[in-house]
């Protein structure tokens, strides 16, 4: 596997943390079996951050100059914008091929279709409320 | 739009990493912008046109696109 020497953000750091509190209020719940496997994903993602830190800590003052310029350069930022733009409608195309399959094969009552219908649409709502805020943004 | 970045680069006997390094960005995105596959934006395009001294009109050419 391909070493990662990205030094990973601020925000990457509360994910495990926010994994480590959904699994330990998972306890206090109907739910407490899974408690454990939520946590032990946290402990994992955890291990994996610090694998990333070490590894950019163990390389020298120059090629940490160059990993963070690669994050800043624009035209890799431009890259990874069109990439996301891109995978989005690939997403969205196969969202809509899913739910359509789905509600032909299976039952209209089925959760599955819920699940898929549901999906969907959070992730269009979440797409224009973070288009609304950007566009007010700038 | 093209640009003088080789041709001034060379003059000056810069090399590509040295170029990056001074506008800060990456080797490839210099490699990029001489080949003309990518377009500067206007803080790069100032970057480099102030790392050589010159005005942006002087390292960018703008060509007008043929309407159809």
């Amino acid at each position: 596997m391909k070493k990662s020497y990205r030094n990973p953000k601020k925000w990457e750091w509360y994910l495990p943390a926010a994994i480590f509190v959904i699994g330990t209020v998972l306890f206090l719940t109907p739910w407490k079996d899974r408690a454990m496997r939520v946590i032990a994903i946290g402990i994992g993602l955890k291990c994996a951050l610090n694998i990333r830190w070490n590894n950019y800590r163990g390389l020298s003052p120059d090629e940490q100059k160059q990993i963070d310029r690669e994050e800043r350069d624009e035209r890799n930022r431009m890259l990874r914008e069109r990439a996301s733009w891109l995978c989005w409608q690939g997403e969205r195309a196969l969202f809509t091929v899913c739910f359509l399959t789905a509600a032909f094969v299976l039952d209209l009552e089925s959760s599955v279709l819920y699940l898929v219908c549901l999906l969907y649409v959070a992730r269009e709502l979440i797409y224009e409320a973070v288009y609304r805020r950007l566009d007010k943004k700038y | 739009m093209t640009n003088r970045i080789a041709e001034l680069r060379k003059a000056r006997k810069i090399s590509q990493a040295e170029l990056a390094d001074g506008v800060d960005v990456t080797r490839q995105t210099i490699i990029s912008l001489e080949s003309g596959r990518y377009n500067a934006s206007l803080l790069l395009a100032h970057k480099i046109a102030r790392y050589f001294g010159l005005t942006i009109e002087e390292v960018f050419l703008f060509e007008e696109e043929e309407t159809p």
